[in-house]
């Protein structure tokens, strides 16, 4: 078995100070692997959302540690964190965040641009992942024009475009409809199968029944994990 | 009514709640209207306490003591009003001369009487001769109490005793020492023996006393008057006596009959030119736009942040106009703070900034004054300034698409179709004023006008502008594309800030060009006196009005003093045709006894200049006529005849001319010629140039019409003095004991207020496009902060947010600076046909219109002070990007 | 539950006794399978009820059945009729958690938590199914989403007794109660 694509050992978060302190995360220990979706499950506040930006890398944990592809994202910096952002690791976000001054094609190519790709590649890896949520005809148009699902499949397109190694999604499906967030779903799984490690924060459980292993979290600890272990996952994904 | 004043009410509450909450934004919405309301606000304050009104001033001129001061002017009657300075008649020039003391106290009875006399004269001083205040008076009178206030040594008693002020004593004669008092013939000298602060001169030389020399002509009789107060019929009595009073109590509380008299005699209150007044207004009402553009988008940012608090009345009911409420209650909330702190401020500012103001000029100020009703209006236009930059955000937000926006949709509306037809046909309309107003010299209201009709065009074309830059920068790099995209998306917040710019860039560029033209035919008209590098030394004006002549001897010693300041220059002396007393006056004249045509003598010797016996020609005409056929002109000198210069080429072939000295008769009050002679004479055409003098003659010549050859300057062949010297030499030569001037013709030399005024012009449109530019895109930044947050979130560098800023910055600047340019020349190329029309004399060489376009100025404005603005805020933006992080 | 109507509905064309089976199956997705005997059974009592005739016989001389005037009107009864909400499907499962809270000795938090894991397996094996593509067709698909749909209903529940559980706990017990089984697999 490789290493797994995230690892995060013993991660403890807290925010503020004294009596406002608030424990996020109280020692997560986590792993996903290539090929593997891992959903997160946990009423609000049980500490999900923060386990998923620390492993985007968008927020430092006070403690423990977090690789991703193998890089300490403590030793790699704020300039390094933003790199594999750039490249490596895929965000999803459940209001999408699409910049709504830029066309999908641009709000996809976005991470390629921010990493210095040449415009015209940089579209032409846009129009792959478009075409790959089924968006081939919406390349100029403006979030505005677009409704929730389309807006979240966009997202989705950024998240994986140029071929990322890492998807975080947070409630992707919260601001959409069963059917659509079925379809946001089967992409997100679509890609895990195709290699790509997937990690989904959601409290529904008929989403996180998409994944592999589910994990509950609650008050910043793990609690429960349901699913196959990861082992007969792996074997399961690459014989079948 | 009450219904409706609840409406308000609420709009008033959520007005003010929102401004607390958004605390920055309502700051900087302060800020912008408050800052222009002070500035204006410490102007008034400043201007009312210098402005000193005939009671404020009583003290000044009348002392504490004195009721009244009188002044004999005229040996007929007078009429006046409260005060003769401002209201005055002389009725009858017959009489028996002027009131004297025993004449008015005929008049005033037993009440004391004190003479005093007020008069400009020369003093010496450590760097050589300037003008003083001098006071008549014997200050050691009780009437004279309060006119000055000694701070040094003592009032002066006897004979030769005087006292000065210490900005006299400062440049030399200070107590103790004496104070020589050249130019009334023989030089006076006197002690000083205190130093005074007077309460009507501050900080020029001010010399006080009862023996000060004075000139006869300067002697008109005054008197203080003490005892009870003059009445208005005490003043009618003296003005049938020819003599003016300024009665402490008549200026007080002055009676019917006084009022009515100065109603009558006050010269009538120059009803404002309608012209002027018009230019005035237009004037206010582009820095009221300029204020209302700056403080827009901080209202549009306002109404985006509510937009979903409006959507939500609009959902249960609201009205449009019960939306529109909301922003403007805060623009009121937000208008009426900025007016009353920018008034208090501005009071305060004045009251702190008077000492400053106070050593700018030399009048006393008056007692601190507040002129409230004035500054009452500048804060009420303050106040409208807030509404009006509501007004159009609030209008948008209530028309709103409530769906959309409660669907999270945060772009605006496509921009109307109609508004650029409107913003093309205003700039037309302004074109077509603007040319209209060069067809009349002088009348700016048509261009004034032209100007507010473009500008106002410009507002309603830049939302298509700002729509067509976000379509251009599909092809540009990230944060340019992001930043242009953004600022079409939020237009109520992008237009002002540009408009703001662009009506900046507007004045900057007219009056660029305005200037420049003015400074072109200034250039191009520019006459020298002399040949350039050559210099003419003159005697002081002030000398030569006492009559007294320069003896040749003078002027060698100031001719050695020119040749050691320039060694190697020729220094020539040059003479003229001194006429014995001051009633006739020569010209020359053609055979058929017409005046010969010529503009302008220059070089200041006089109408005629006189050759030496052997008929050289003088250096002066040689050097600024450098075609001149002097072998020619000789040959006609030789022969008794004259040289003529002229600007008519139909006399060149003419032979002979007539010299007149005319003389005019007070008596019957007629012309007539005292002498008149025919000589042969050479007809000298100079054409555009000015003629050194009429003619060139010889000492017989000038003996022949009854004048008398006499040296009256210096001519300096090139004067190797540099500006610097030429002020010391200026300042020596002014001391010497025949006190002279130099002046070196160095061509046209470019004032130093000409850099000041282009830098002037720089850096006020730069500080007012900076802070339009800065305020946009801090709003800006503000704004997109999710935008920013998902940028980081993908992976952007920490660089980025610079760069986005810097884009936002430079976007906004040039979207109000290239169009601002643009529109600027229309009023700044029509406002250069009045300004550079043409002037006296009227010269056939003189281009009826200068027009020059400051490239480099507005190259500094559209692209060196957008790029600094960008540099600016690329260094002032922090470069970390918000992070998205939540405390769960 | 009827599966004899279910197979009465299935015979608005005529069919065999195996061709029905199939037809059944095939519909809801192999999620309730039925054996050939049962199905002849059901059919012989259709038959005695008068809902259902011999009709003849298919090429192969397999016997075919189809519906009488009267099991049209059955049919039409039944789709007429909505299902009738009995009791809870998994009454043991309410039965069982209502017991564990009475018995001090037993860890109810483990039996939810095992529940649950138990259930999220299944739904989890429906979305196998799923994208092995046992729901392409429509009518296999509704029955797969009838399964998720109470699979997930079934761990919210199961979701909710546990905070209820906890809550119960932290407002007898002073401390909160930890969860019995935590951190990383």
């Amino acid at each position: 078995m490789s290493d797994p694509v995230l690892r995060l050992t013993d991660v403890s978060r807290v925010h503020g100070t004294g009596a406002a302190e608030v424990h996020a995360l109280r020692g997560v220990s986590l792993e996903a692997y290539a090929g593997e979706l891992v959903a997160i499950m946990g009423p609000s506040g049980s500490g999900k959302s923060s386990l998923l930006t620390i492993a985007g890398g968008l927020d430092s944990p006070t403690s423990g540690s977090v690789t991703v592809d193998g890089q300490d994202l403590g030793e790699a910096g704020i300039s390094g964190r933003a790199k594999l952002r750039r490249t490596s690791v895929g965000y999803v976000f459940q209001d999408f965040n699409l910049i709504p001054a830029l066309t999908a094609a641009e709000n996809v190519a976005l991470p390629l641009e921010l990493d210095g790709a040449g415009r015209r590649s940089a579209r032409d890896a846009a129009r792959v992942a478009l075409e790959e949520v089924g968006l081939d005809g919406f390349a100029d148009r403006f979030p505005d024009e677009m409704s929730g699902g389309q807006r979240q499949r966009i997202a989705i397109a950024r998240a994986i475009v140029g071929e990322r190694r890492l998807i975080l999604a947070d409630e992707p499906t919260g601001a959409l409809d069963t059917e659509t967030g079925e379809d946001i779903l089967k992409l997100i799984r679509a890609r895990c199968d195709a290699g790509a490690a997937g990690v989904l924060v959601t409290h529904e459980p008929r989403y996180a029944s998409w994944a592999d292993r589910v994990i509950y979290v609650r008050d910043g600890l793990v609690v429960d994990e349901a699913g196959e272990t990861p082992s007969t996952v792996f074997a399961v994904e690459v014989e079948g | 009514m009450s219904g409706r004043l609840a409406g308000w009410r609420l709009a008033l509450r959520i007005g003010q709640r929102e401004a607390r909450r958004a605390k920055w934004r309502s700051l900087l919405v302060v800020l912008m209207i408050a800052l222009p309301v002070a500035g204006v606000t410490a102007v008034a304050v400043t201007y009312q306490t210098y402005d000193v009104d005939t009671v404020e001033g009583l003290d000044r001129r009348l002392g504490t003591e004195a009721a009244a001061q009188v002044e004999a002017q005229s040996a007929g009657q007078v009429r006046q009003g409260i005060d003769p300075d401002n209201a005055a008649e002389w009725v009858e020039e017959t009489g028996d001369g002027p009131l004297d003391e025993a004449g008015l106290r005929a008049v005033v009875g037993d009440r004391p009487v004190l003479a005093v006399n007020d008069y400009g004269l020369d003093v010496r001083t450590d760097k050589g001769v300037t003008w003083a205040s001098g006071l008549r008076i014997d200050l050691s009178d009780p009437l004279a109490a309060g006119l000055t206030e000694l701070t040094e040594g003592r009032l002066p008693q006897g004979t030769g005793e005087v006292v000065v002020n210490e900005a006299l004593a400062e440049r030399g004669p200070g107590l103790g020492e004496e104070l020589q008092m050249p130019g009334t013939g023989s030089e006076e000298v006197r002690e000083i023996v205190g130093i005074v602060e007077s309460t009507a001169v501050r900080n020029e030389p001010f010399v006080a006393g009862l023996d000060l020399p004075m000139a006869a002509s300067f002697d008109v009789p005054s008197w203080l008057v003490g005892g009870g107060p003059m009445t208005w019929d005490d003043v009618e009595k003296l003005n049938a006596e020819g003599a003016f009073v300024l009665s402490r109590s008549v200026a007080e509380n002055p009676s019917e009959a006084a009022l009515a008299a100065d109603r009558d005699l006050r010269p009538r209150m120059e009803a404002p030119d309608p012209a002027e007044a018009v230019i005035v207004v237009l004037i206010v009402v582009m820095v009221l736009l300029e204020v209302v553009l700056l403080a827009g988008p901080a209202f549009a940012v306002a109404a985006r942040r509510q937009a979903r608090d409006l959507a939500l009345i609009a959902a249960s009911g609201g009205t449009a106009r019960q939306s529109r409420r909301v922003l403007l209650g805060m623009a009121i909330v937000l208008g009426a703070v900025a007016a009353i702190v920018g008034a208090v401020l501005g009071i305060g500012l004045g009251r702190l900034l008077q000492p400053l103001a106070q050593a700018q000029v030399s009048d006393w100020f008056g007692p601190f004054e507040v002129p409230w009703l004035q500054i009452l209006g500048v804060a009420a236009i303050g106040f409208m300034a807030a509404i009006c930059a509501a007004v159009v955000p609030a209008w948008i937000a209530s028309r709103q698409n409530v769906v959309g926006v409660l669907a999270g949709r945060r772009s605006e509306s496509r921009p109307s179709r109609r508004s650029p037809v409107v913003g093309i046909v205003l700039v037309a309309a302004g074109v077509a004023s603007a040319a209209f107003g060069t067809q009349k010299a002088l009348s700016g209201v048509p261009i004034a006008l032209g100007v507010l009709l473009c500008v106002t065009g410009l507002l309603f074309i830049l939302p298509v502008l700002v729509s067509w830059a976000a379509r251009l920068s599909a092809g540009m790099p990230l944060a340019i594309r992001f930043a242009t995209r953004d600022a079409d998306r939020h237009r109520t917040r992008t237009v002002p800030a540009a408009g703001a710019i662009a009506v900046t860039v507007v004045g900057v560029v007219t009056l660029g060009i305005a200037f420049g033209s003015d400074q072109e035919q200034n250039r191009e008209t520019y006459q020298p006196t002399v040949a350039i590098g050559d210099a003419v030394v003159q005697p002081r004006l002030s000398i030569t009005e006492d009559g007294q002549a320069p003896t040749t001897a003078h002027w060698q010693d100031v001719a050695r003093q020119i040749e050691k300041a320039s060694p190697g220059s020729a220094v020539t002396p040059m003479t003229g045709a001194w006429l014995e007393g001051d009633d006739g006056y020569i010209s020359v004249e053609t055979d058929k006894g017409a005046q010969v045509a010529l503009d302008t003598i220059t070089g200041g010797f006089g109408e005629l200049i006189v050759a030496e016996a052997d008929g050289a020609v003088p250096g002066l005409a040689t050097r600024s006529l450098p075609e001149l056929d002097v072998a020619a002109a000789e040959k006609t000198l030789r022969s008794s005849g004259v040289v003529v210069f002229t600007t008519d080429d139909t006399l060149a072939s003419a032979r002979s001319a007539r010299l007149v000295v005319e003389e005019y008769s007070e008596v019957d009050d007629t012309e007539r010629e005292r002498v008149a002679i025919s000589v042969p004479a050479t007809f000298v055409d100079v054409g555009d140039r000015a003629a050194p003098a009429y003619a060139i003659v010889t000492p017989a010549t000038v003996r022949r019409i009854g004048a008398v050859p006499q040296v009256n300057g210096l001519y300096v062949e090139d004067a190797r003095i540099s500006a610097a010297a030429e002020t010391d030499l200026n300042e020596a030569l002014a001391s010497g004991q025949l006190s002279t001037m130099i002046q070196v013709e160095r061509g046209f030399v470019e004032e130093d207020s000409t850099v000041i005024v282009w830098l002037l012009l720089v850096t006020l449109g730069g500080v007012l496009m900076i802070g339009g530019a800065l305020t946009a895109t801090h709003l800006a930044l503000n704004d997109a902060r999710p935008d920013l947050a998902t940028l980081s979130a993908v992976g952007a560098r920490t660089r980025t947010r610079r760069g986005v800023a810097a884009a936002y910055a430079i976007v906004v600047a040039l979207l109000g600076a290239v169009p601002g340019a643009i529109i600027g020349f229309v009023p700044g190329i029509a406002v250069s046909y009045p300004l550079t029309a043409e002037g006296w004399p009227v010269r056939d060489d003189v281009a009826a219109h200068y027009l020059e376009i400051p490239w480099t100025l507005i190259g500094v404005v559209v692209v060196g002070l957008p790029l600094l603005i960008a540099a600016i805020v690329a260094i002032t933006t922090r470069s970390r990007l918000p992070m998205v992080a939540r405390v769960e | 539950m009827s599966v004899k109507h279910a197979l009465l509905a299935l015979l608005e064309k005529p069919r065999y006794g195996y061709e029905l089976r199939a037809e059944f199956e095939q519909r809801t997705g192999a999620s309730w399978p039925l054996n050939v005997g049962q199905v002849y059974t059901t059919l012989s009592r259709l038959e005695r009820d008068g809902l259902v005739e011999a009709g003849g016989t298919d090429a192969e001389g397999r016997s075919l059945y189809q519906l009488t005037e009267a099991g049209r009107v059955e049919v039409k009864g039944w789709f007429d009729t909505p299902v009738e909400r009995t009791q809870p499907q998994r009454d043991e499962l309410a039965i069982k958690l209502a017991v564990a809270v009475a018995v001090p000795s037993v860890d109810v938090g483990k039996v939810v938590q095992q529940q649950r894991n138990a259930t999220m397996q299944a739904l989890q094996g429906y979305r196998r199914q799923a994208r092995s593509g046992a729901g392409d067709d429509l009518a296999g698909g509704l029955v797969l989403d009838r399964l998720v749909f109470a699979a997930e209903a079934e761990i919210r529940w199961l979701d909710h007794c546990e905070s209820r559980l906890r809550r119960a706990a932290t407002s007898t017990a002073p401390e909160p109660a930890e969860p019995t089984e935590g951190g990383p697999r």
